[in-house]
């Protein structure tokens, strides 16, 4: 499988490739009025308006750094929904096989979206579930058609 | 590894540095790449961000229509093209080698390619054309081990046709490439026939029989 690469409070993360969309530059974005701070806000993604998550935000540490390195993945959340995830450093992609990965040991019930972890020489690399990466009243709230 | 080290050790230095023979260039060094990822980390500009929101904004660039190579020929007045798969190599003509009781017709004789003696056609005379004057190169064309020498005078060379500018022949063209004939397109407005390789082939092995 391939991963997209990513960093997020100073830890690397990877996304499966395969549920992105596009890889674009982080435009304007439009925030949130009263949204968690890890909600970075909205922009129009080829005719849609589509919302971000703030991925270091999320996993709590500081906000994405308004850098050029720092890009939004359009992912397929759930299968049909778009949602834009803003990382730091997301210019690489690693390819590894299912068996390399190894359970991290700990499962946080505040982050059902951080799965198995990949050894690596810069320190291991975290799989983030797309799927799993909204809350259930925060989805209901982006995606309310559901 | 010091600080841009490729403009002192490396390919744009004296190419002092140990690594470079196995990576033969500074672009598969890792230290290279990591130097152009660090350009990645800068403040972007308000400029840059508008154009950046316009950007994502729009809709996907169209996918070019799909194409197809094409080897574009000319024989007396005509111009010609044979898909590119068909076609193994275009050299210098010299003129064929006559097979006594054979020659004649459509069938030139014999050349050599490379060592090769292969059968040489006239195209315009298989095609029931205008007899052609002077062939200035020699397609080499293949179908699975047959090999097929055509005489042209003239040879564009590779061409990309996208598939959409292809048109019907038309069907009241009376003159017998019609049947040889499977799409018409302009280029650099020429009107080509697309050649049906197959039709070719097999009418030139015709005209030894």
């Amino acid at each position: 499988m391939l991963l997209l690469l990513f960093q997020a409070a100073g830890q690397s993360y990877g996304i499966e490739a395969g549920c992105v969309v596009e890889v674009v530059p982080v435009p304007r974005l439009r925030p949130l009025a009263l949204a968690p701070a890890w909600l970075a806000g909205t922009f129009t993604y080829r005719g849609t308006t589509i919302p971000v998550v703030d991925l270091p935000a999320l996993v709590g540490g500081a906000p994405a750094r308004p850098l050029m390195s720092t890009r939004i993945a359009v992912v397929r959340y759930q299968g049909e929904h778009l949602l834009g995830i803003m990382a730091d450093n997301m210019t690489e992609t690693l390819s590894c096989s299912q068996e390399e990965l190894s359970s991290p040991g700990v499962r946080m019930d505040e982050a059902p979206f951080l799965g198995d972890l990949l050894p690596a020489a810069t320190g291991a690399i975290q799989r983030v579930t797309v799927d799993r990466l909204l809350p259930d009243e925060v989805k209901e709230r982006l995606f309310p058609d559901d | 590894m010091a600080e841009r080290c490729w403009k002192t050790v490396g390919i744009e230095g004296d190419g002092s540095c140990p690594e470079l023979a196995a990576l033969a260039h500074c672009r598969n060094c890792p230290e290279y790449a990591r130097a152009g990822r660090a350009l990645l980390e800068r403040e972007v500009s308000e400029e840059q961000r508008d154009q950046w929101t316009r950007a994502v904004c729009e809709p996907p660039p169209e996918q070019e229509a799909e194409t197809f190579p094409v080897v574009v020929f000319r024989v007396g007045e005509e111009w010609l093209a044979l898909n590119a798969h068909a076609v193994l190599r275009v050299v210098e003509a010299h003129p064929p080698h006559t097979v006594p009781g054979r020659t004649g017709g459509a069938f030139l004789g014999l050349v050599n390619v490379d060592g090769e003696l292969l059968l040489n056609w006239c195209p315009a005379r298989l095609l029931g054309l205008e007899s052609q004057s002077q062939a200035r190169r020699l397609l080499v064309a293949a179908r699975d081990s047959e090999r097929f020498v055509f005489s042209a005078e003239e040879v564009l060379g590779l061409r990309r046709v996208p598939r959409t500018a292809l048109q019907n022949p038309p069907a009241t063209l009376t003159r017998a490439p019609a049947t040889f004939t499977t799409a018409i397109f302009e280029l650099d407005g020429r009107n080509v026939a697309l050649l049906d390789e197959n039709r070719l082939f097999d009418s030139a092995n015709r005209s030894l029989e």
